[in-house]
């Protein structure tokens, strides 16, 4: 006897089965299903709900968030160098500029030296404090306005009394 | 290893997102099925008066539409294959040679449970096991009625994991479906990516550190996780196990080619927290909340991709009454998620990435199955009234030697077990033919609008730390 026609009828009763096999299961899901079926409660809009966590821990925030470990492959540390200001000091007659650090990304290959940020030579106007000292060192409750700032003035012996014009 | 420690207990409000469309009501169904019902009568008169007037018999037309309709399946069946294998083959390529990335963000791992007494405590530990360091754990007791809420409050606190101590904390609210408890961890969550999983499924201990780091790419709104079936060694289990490596992770491989994975599945889905917030969290409307969401977050804009390294270990169904209850759920649940997003489907200007999505979709769960059983039939009727009986060995032989050779691809990509390929011999003839008929069994209930109600599988605690 040929193979391939008793593979066909064995194919084919196979199907046939699946068939049978996959309605009638699915029929008894449908009854069982059924015995087992709620009726159906309207649901609020809001519900209460509790949510338990364990208190802050400040020392486990601390965790660095870094990758895992075959996946992190550590930073190679670059020799530092000293940063390069972004402007670069053009000549000029009036204005004088600061050198300042760069805040680009070569920034993080810094090996973590301190570095102190140079200060503005901020040059004040006298008129306040200077104002003040002098006031504190004379009895006059006026100063003269001069050329070399805010002074005592001198009393002018030869004038007299005050005298209106 | 999991050491009590002093924790805090709040009460909160949630929103419990009433579901945004209204099931039709009785008088609806009827009248669908008499209008379709009487479309039908009229097709068969039509046929049945004018056929005398043509050269064709009854049986003829019966011959020439089976052999139309065999050719169309035939061709469609391996496009779809051939499509799927080069677009998988070269999705697998580009990934090989793609560079590794440290993006690590904070990363809110939100486990729901409900009645997981038996796994609960094995899936939070094997999560302490991740290989990465910044992340915690939620875990959402969906009001579970059984020990799970005892179980799961004995786990809270900072435990141990592999790179320090990891915060372990626990949601418990009223039973409201697996979407209401996500979206209750997705709101408590501070992080900026969430992932999503079930509360019976184990991740390997890569999966967060390879998933993460696609969202370093700010159009990616998600991640698809790779499934694996945990239980095996069982006939059902391994033939679930071959389908998730052949049909389903083979697929979302080629989608992820064209960056539209179409379902993000549950046991394993990684979410930037902007984008899932941005497509309205999870909706309870749907039994498939899975498929819902990815169309939404397809539809605002982002792209979905799939990292097939990252995997989930998940407890399939044992018995034919559970794959059933099972796929049934799946199937209504995608049908409801198309009918939801019908208006993009139709209209491709809305989002034509979505609107391909969803055509896929309907595809996947209307049209193949109906055009499978369809088939199927027709070569019972010609072996039976006909006496073609060789003609179903040919069509076998055809399909199974197609399916191994799938099968042995898939296998050897995946370097899963080598034995899973001979189930691809009874593959389609038996396993596929039993799911097709749920499907389509699904699709007439869910057409004509029968209730139904969320099936909780049972768990024989696989789940092991």
């Amino acid at each position: 006897m040929e193979l391939i026609p008793i593979l066909s009828t064995i194919i084919l009763v196979a199907t046939m089965m699946t068939f049978i096999l996959a309605i009638g299961a699915y029929i008894l899901y449908k009854v069982r299903e059924r015995r087992g079926q709620h009726v159906a409660i309207s649901e609020p809009s809001k519900v209460r709900a509790e949510i338990i966590a364990p208190l802050e821990m400040p020392e486990y925030e601390e965790i660095p968030a870094i990758n895992a470990q075959p996946y992190y492959q550590p930073q190679q540390q670059v020799p530092f160098q000293q940063p390069q200001p972004y402007y670069v000091p053009q000549p000029g007659p009036a204005k004088q500029y600061y050198q300042q650090p760069s805040y680009g990304p070569q920034q993080q290959n810094y090996s973590g030296e301190y570095i102190e940020t140079p200060k503005r030579n901020v040059v004040r106007r006298k008129t306040g404090n200077t104002e003040e000292k002098l006031r504190g060192n004379t009895s006059s409750r006026f100063l003269k306005y001069t050329s070399e700032g805010y002074v005592p003035p001198k009393e002018d012996k030869n004038q007299g009394s005050l005298k209106w014009r | 290893m999991i050491d009590k420690q002093e924790i805090t207990k709040q009460e909160i409000v949630l929103d419990n997102q009433l579901s945004e469309t209204k099931p039709p009501s009785e008088g609806k169904y009827l009248r669908r099925i008499f209008v379709y019902g009487a479309l039908s009568a009229v097709l068969i008169a039509i046929i049945y008066f004018t056929l005398p007037k043509t050269v064709l018999s009854l049986t003829s037309l019966f011959e020439y539409a089976t052999i139309v309709a065999l050719v169309i399946f035939l061709f469609v069946l391996l496009f779809r294959y051939f499509s799927i294998l080069v677009m998988a083959y070269l999705y697998i390529n580009q990934y090989t040679f793609k560079n590794d990335n440290k993006f690590a963000p904070f990363v809110s791992i939100i486990v729901p449970v409900y009645n997981e007494e038996k796994v609960v405590k094995g899936s939070v530990e094997s999560l302490l096991k991740l290989n990465y360091s910044n992340y915690e754990i939620i875990v959402v007791n969906d009001g579970s009625t059984d020990a799970t809420g005892a179980v799961a409050q004995d786990l809270v606190g900072y435990q141990d994991g592999r790179f320090g101590k990891v915060k372990v904390s626990l949601i418990n609210k009223p039973n409201g479906g697996k979407s209401r408890a996500l979206n209750a961890g997705i709101k408590y969550s501070k992080a900026e990516i969430v992932l999503c999983m079930d509360g019976d499924s184990q991740l390997n201990e890569d999966s967060l550190v390879l998933a993460v780091k696609h969202f370093a790419n700010p159009a990616i709104g998600a991640v698809a996780g790779n499934v694996k079936v945990m239980n095996r060694k069982k006939f059902f289990t391994d033939l679930q196990a071959l389908e998730y490596i052949e049909g389903l992770n083979m697929a979302r491989s080629a989608q992820s080619f064209l960056r539209l994975v179409n379902i993000i599945p549950g046991p394993i889905g990684l979410f930037r927290k902007q984008a899932i917030e941005q497509a309205g969290l999870y909706s309870p409307d749907t039994f498939a909340e899975d498929a819902d969401m990815t169309l939404k977050i397809l539809s605002a804009g982002w792209k979905i991709y799939y990292e097939p390294n990252a995997i989930s270990y998940t407890e399939a169904p044992v018995t034919l009454q559970q794959l059933l209850k099972q796929r049934y759920r799946w199937t209504r649940g995608i049908i409801q998620s198309i009918r939801k997003h019908k208006k993009v489907m139709l209209n491709p200007t809305i989002n034509i990435g979505d609107t391909f999505v969803l055509w896929m979709m309907f595809y996947e769960a209307l049209i193949w199955p109906v055009m499978n059983i369809a088939t199927n039939i027709s070569f019972i009727i010609a072996a039976v009234a006909f006496g073609f009986t060789q003609l179903i060995f040919f069509w076998w032989a055809g399909l199974a030697l197609l399916d191994l050779l799938t099968a042995l691809y898939c296998v050897a990509v995946e370097k899963e077990e080598i034995r899973l390929v001979f189930y691809a011999i009874i593959y389609r003839m038996f396993f596929i033919l039993i799911i097709d008929i749920c499907k389509v069994m699904s699709l007439v209930e869910e057409f004509i609008g029968i209730k139904m109600t969320w099936g909780k599988l049972e768990r024989v605690g696989t789940v092991k730390a």
